[in-house]
């Protein structure tokens, strides 16, 4: 599904992807830790199509098509769904508006008609339902008040709505307590399938209790420096990035 | 137009001497003076301000350096003037003329302090001032005034790189036996890199009526710093016009606290900023506590010209025993002054049937990625607050005047000397404690 | 993203106006030129009483004293009064007995620009009343209104009808001596709408006027009067458009409303007329002044506005709180792009007790469009315990536009509160790209925020127009950032 060959990519001037080779299949769901600053939420910008990155070598084929070369909004109705680790708040713009825009835009990318007010009202509730989001949408703006758990919450609940093909989550554990944990969790490995992919940035092993991810790639200094299963995460919770990186630096001498 | 009713107008006309004309800049502003005479309330930033009662009375128009003074009156002025346990340099001007018999200067060859007369007649100074202020412009007629018949103020510069390790006190004295119309002009140069703080006050003797039009020319080179404070507490004798022309270049700092409590009959302040560079600095603080027969008046303008500068106005107003105050704030950011973080903010509080209060905080805005705002408000301290504090076992009036007193210390206590401050907030709380600050 | 700045740009400044055509109609037209024979043209024409031609008179001496104002923020254009021609009707029948007399073509124009008169095929719950030019074309739903004694009819019927009303209450809120353009419209006005709800009345359906300037060289000058009388309410809508000519058109109208005890009046004005091309030749100057006075206790006049049309937007829809209790309220979305230039704002005067002023503007710059909010919020000696609430922002879209902002504020009442606030701001990237990553396009995210940003106001609108407001506005920004 998706093929990240060789990605460089710098931010302001400054390399911070060096190298960057991922495979993802459907079905897959991959884990990449590492350290601050190891170039973990890059890689997910890169990904989305932010614009202050830039990509210098290498290519990502997304379902066989160049993803580098398409709009932010394109990659989206593609299907790459990127979780962020700050959403931001936007004023005025309501969230059930916001949604019918936005799960519109992309059927119509794939031809599809728009849905009837009632669909989109009917699937929203299934979809929060199915997440576990009961927040009242419709008066609220966009992020606009949100707590910190909420503003996570609803990230899923627009992952549950526009189904992509992979789903990329930045951090999405981060400020999250046991409970919001666990409902974020259940809410992504209900939405699981073997059509589609899953990619977790996270920091710590705890959120891989939850969702059990099939790869684990360890993240430093821009590049991917070691790849292993569900075991690996919990060496690093025990042993930390230290070996890891002595190791990265052996090799590069 | 002309308004010419007043004998003043055709006085000052005829009493600018040939002298002066032969000087191209002053000849240009008494020129401008004379088309467009005193403002009026015709004249958009005039408008709530009229001048013309202040301008009725007889007036001798003088030059500096004329009028009586003995040394004990002017010791008796500079008592007046005092801050307690304010450290600084003093700076004695008496009738617009430095005294340096009464002073207490820094001796130190990084600073040169002298009377503007001696340098007033030079081009290159005529030219600097001329480029900065717009005398045409009908709502500087004052300045351009001043500027052409300015005879002497004082003269500041610091040397680059040099850092004052005291504040400079200017007394602005006054004294005269009849009815008069003065001009001073003073200027203060900070070069690159260097700090100054200078802290002004007035004091004008006697019982006549003083009608004091001054502008000073502030320039504040890059990375340069200037802390610039003046307290206005005259008595209702006086009438003020005073323009600040303020010049920042890039990196540079300069903070204006003017603080105006009761008597003078009316303080009309412009201050203009031009931030000439980028990354500078400017704040504004000012607080107007404007009482019986007393009309305080703050135009302020803040020119962002360059990228990455940041502005911040706070003034405060408190209106007691029918004082009647007005407030023009103005924020102005070009095209090219992308990345502009300028703030404004004017609060007021009325206690009195006949107090008036005039705020019009303006925004022109011409690039799109800045971070620009204003707010006014209009209103009293928060019953919530007058009750807890009574039910701390505070007086009713007490507790008033404790919320209008806090209301006011906002910005007062925005001075970082310690001495101007507690100075200037005891002057406020007593003169607040005075008044009926009920609603 | 997918498009530079300049392409959208250069997009949006080409973004064509949709009621830019023509109707092409027998017309009769006064000679071009102003002076005491074209005002008795018009009240001839118009088979006026004595009394109106007289008050016809003395606008026109307000107008020969007045000057042109000089303190707003653009330049004046110059306006030739001398070259405009004042009176441009349809060569038919002067009064309709029914819709079946109107021209045709004249319908299809309304049709066209989705104003239907004919009262089968309408919207349930709008009553419209169409001007063309300078007359009043037909009134719908009149015989409806009727039943309850509302009066919906052209001023020239009210004029010839309701004589009374009119003597008592045209130009008791602008007077002639206002302002110069009020002196000429009320020295040439041609027709406008009028209203009245009897006591206790509350209109069943929204009243609706739509202007259609249609004559080249010709200036439009109508003049509304809505009076609501005790205990009554209403809900006016006004919309305009405006063929797309190269020269510059004067609309100068006057808008007077009167609330007594008790009453409500809601006024919104969607306005599209023609605002020029990208180099900003043409357009209507839109010089019009609206004002309504809460002269009774616990009366409420609410003005509600989306100006995205005009070359020049030049209004201040003001309310006079006279009554104790009285509410004034002001919503205004306007945008500008191209070279368009609003000058917008409101006047809430306190003089009643315990009186209540909300203004909430959202200024939207793109281009070279220079917007200017300019207000004035006076509290008064007698207006113990009034309120102001102010909220003004600044939206920029590119480097090139303006956004300024002129409050005047002033409080002679030491019991009454206000509270102003602006902001400027430009759309945010990062928001963009939320939206994109979302699968919205640019366009389409900046359509969404803009609409998120001018929410507050839409949401005052009544149902069907605030559906074409927010419809006008994502149109109007198309493509306006990259």
């Amino acid at each position: 599904m998706l093929s990240i060959r060789n990605l460089h990519a710098n931010v302001a001037g400054k390399e911070i992807l060096k190298g960057i080779n991922l495979e993802v299949g459907a079905g897959e769901v991959h884990a990449i830790m590492g350290p601050n600053g190891s170039g973990k939420s890059s890689l997910a910008s890169v990904l989305a199509g932010r614009e202050e990155y830039e990509v210098t070598e290498g290519e990502v084929i997304f379902n066989g098509k160049d993803l580098l070369d398409m709009a932010p909004e394109i990659r989206a109705r593609e299907g790459v769904f990127l979780a962020f680790q700050y959403p931001v708040e936007i004023p005025g713009v309501s969230n059930i508006n916001f949604l019918k825009t936005a799960v519109n835009d992309v059927r119509g990318h794939h031809g599809l008609p728009p849905l009837t007010p009632k669909e989109f009202l009917q699937l929203t509730r299934e979809k929060q339902k199915l997440v576990e989001f009961d927040a009242k949408l419709v008066n609220r703006s966009l992020n606009e008040g949100f707590s910190g758990g909420e503003k996570k919450r609803n990230e899923i609940l627009q992952l549950a709505m526009l189904e992509p093909k992979l789903s990329i989550l930045d951090e999405t554990d981060s400020g999250l307590d046991i409970d919001a944990l666990r409902i974020v969790s259940a809410g992504v490995n209900k939405l699981r399938s073997k059509d589609n992919a899953f990619v977790l940035i996270t920091h710590y092993q705890r959120l891989l209790n939850y969702i059990v991810p099939d790869f684990v790639h360890v993240l430093w200094n821009g590049k991917i420096i070691k790849t292993g299963t569900k075991e690996l995460a919990l060496e690093l919770e025990e042993k930390g990035y230290d070996w890891l990186k002595q190791e990265s630096v052996a090799l590069d001498n | 137009m002309v308004v010419s009713t007043s004998t003043l107008y055709d006085q000052l006309i005829e009493s600018f001497g040939d002298v002066k004309i032969a000087n191209p800049v002053r000849a240009k502003a008494m020129e401008a003076f004379r088309k467009n005479g005193f403002p009026t309330i015709k004249d958009e930033y005039w408008r709530f301000t009229n001048l013309r009662p202040f301008l009725n009375d007889n007036f001798v128009v003088v030059n500096e350096g004329l009028g009586s003074l003995d040394a004990n009156e002017i010791k008796a002025c500079i008592e007046e003037g005092e801050i307690e346990d304010l450290d600084a340099y003093k700076l004695v001007v008496v009738n617009g003329v430095l005294s340096e018999e009464f002073s207490n200067l820094p001796q130190s060859n990084t600073i040169s302090i002298r009377p503007l007369a001696e340098i007033s007649e030079d081009s290159t100074f005529l030219d600097k001032i001329n480029n900065r202020l717009d005398i045409e412009k009908p709502m500087n007629s004052l300045a351009a005034l001043n500027t052409a018949m300015f005879s002497d103020g004082f003269y500041i510069e610091i040397a680059a790189n040099a850092i004052l390790d005291k504040p400079i006190h200017v007394f602005n004295i006054y004294g005269y036996s009849e009815n008069v119309f003065l001009q001073p002009r003073n200027m203060v140069v900070v070069n690159k890199g260097a700090q100054i703080e200078i802290v002004e006050t007035y004091t004008c003797a006697g019982d006549k009526l003083y009608f004091i039009n001054s502008v000073s020319d502030l320039f504040v080179d890059s990375n340069g710093s200037l802390t610039h404070s003046i307290f206005q507490n005259g008595k209702n004798a006086e009438r003020v016009v005073n323009h600040t022309q303020v010049t920042q270049q890039k990196d540079s700092h300069y903070a204006n606290y003017i603080y105006s409590i009761p008597q003078s009959a009316i303080i009309r302040n412009n201050l203009n900023v031009e931030l000439e560079g980028s990354n500078i600095e400017t704040h504004m603080y000012g607080l107007y506590l404007a009482g019986k027969n007393q009309l305080i008046d703050n135009h302020s303008l803040v020119d962002h010209l360059f990228p990455h500068c940041e502005s911040n106005q706070l003034y405060k107003g408190v209106m007691i025993e029918g004082g009647k105050a007005v407030f023009n704030g103005r924020i102005y950011v070009h095209e090219d002054a992308q990345k502009t973080n300028a703030y404004q903010s004017n609060n007021n509080m009325l206690f009195s049937n006949d107090s008036v209060v005039h705020s019009k905080p303006q925004l022109e805005i011409y690039a799109d990625d800045v971070k620009c705002s204003h707010g006014t408000t209009i209103g009293q301290y928060d019953a919530e607050a007058l009750f807890y504090l009574q039910s701390r076992g505070v007086s009713e009036e007490h507790a008033r005047a404790m919320l209008v007193i806090a209301f006011a210390n906002d910005v007062t206590s925005k001075i970082p000397n310690e001495a101007l401050r507690n100075h200037v907030e005891e002057k406020v709380s007593a003169t607040i404690a005075q008044a009926n600050v009920t609603i | 993203m997918a498009k530079s700045d300049d392409e959208i740009l250069e997009k949006l400044a080409t973004q064509d106006y949709e009621y830019g055509f023509v109707t092409d109609i027998d017309m009769e037209i006064a000679k071009v030129g102003l002076n005491e024979d074209t005002i008795r043209f018009i009240s001839g024409k118009k088979e006026e009483p004595e009394w109106m031609l007289e008050w016809r008179l003395k606008g026109y001496l307000s107008y020969q004293k007045l000057q042109m104002p000089t303190w707003q923020y653009f330049e004046m254009p110059p306006i030739d009064f001398q070259g405009i021609s004042y009176y441009a009707a349809p060569k038919t029948k002067k009064k309709f007995e029914s819709l079946d007399e109107v021209d045709p073509e004249l319908l299809a124009t309304f049709a066209k620009l989705g104003i239907p008169l004919n009262e089968q095929k309408q919207l349930a719950g709008v009553a419209v009343d169409a001007v063309f030019d300078s007359v009043s074309v037909a009134t719908t739903y009149k015989g409806k209104l009727k039943e309850l004694g509302i009066i919906f009819c052209s001023m020239s019927e009210a004029i010839r009808e309701h004589p009374d009303l009119v003597r008592k209450y045209l130009g008791s809120v602008v007077p002639h001596t206002d302002n110069i353009f009020s002196a000429l419209n009320g020295a040439v006005f041609s027709d406008g709408s009028f209203v009245y709800i009897p006591k206790g009345v509350r209109c069943p359906m929204e009243l609706s006027t739509y202007f259609r300037i249609n004559t080249e060289n010709t200036g439009q000058f109508e003049r509304t009067l809505i009076i609501a009388d005790e205990g009554s309410y209403v809900s006016y809508l006004e919309g305009c458009t405006a063929p797309q000519r190269d020269e510059n058109q004067l609309h100068a109208a006057v808008v007077e409303m009167i609330a007594l005890d008790n009453a409500e009046i809601k006024y919104s004005t969607v306005q599209n007329w023609y605002p020029g091309d990208k180099e900003g030749k043409g357009g209507i100057y839109n010089f019009v002044t609206k004002r309504g006075a809460c002269r009774g206790v616990n009366s409420k006049i609410s003005w509600t506005q989306v100006e995205t049309g005009s070359a020049i937007t030049w209004k201040y829809p003001s309310v006079i709180l006279q009554g104790d209790n009285s509410v004034g309220e002001f919503y205004s979305v306007a945008v500008t792009k191209n070279k368009q230039i609003a000058d917008t704002g409101t006047k809430m005067t306190h003089i009643g007790r315990n009186t209540r002023s909300r203004i909430i503007s959202k200024g939207i710059s793109a281009g070279n469009g220079q917007n200017s909010y300019r207000g004035l919020v006076s509290l008064g000696t007698k207006a113990d315990n009034s309120r102001n609430f102010t909220q003004c922002d600044s939206l920029l879209i590119g480097d090139r536009c303006g956004a300024h902002t002129f409050p005047y504020i002033e409080s002679k009442n030491p019991t009454a509160k206000l509270e102003h606030e602006a902001t400027t701001s430009k759309i945010g990237e990062d928001q963009i790209f939320y939206l994109n990553q979302r699968g919205i396009d640019t366009e389409q995210a900046v359509a969404l925020i803009v609409n998120g940003y001018a929410r507050e106001v839409l949401d005052n609108l009544p149902m069907e127009f605030a559906v074409e407001a927010q419809k006008l506005l994502s149109l109007t920004l198309e493509g306006s950032v990259g």
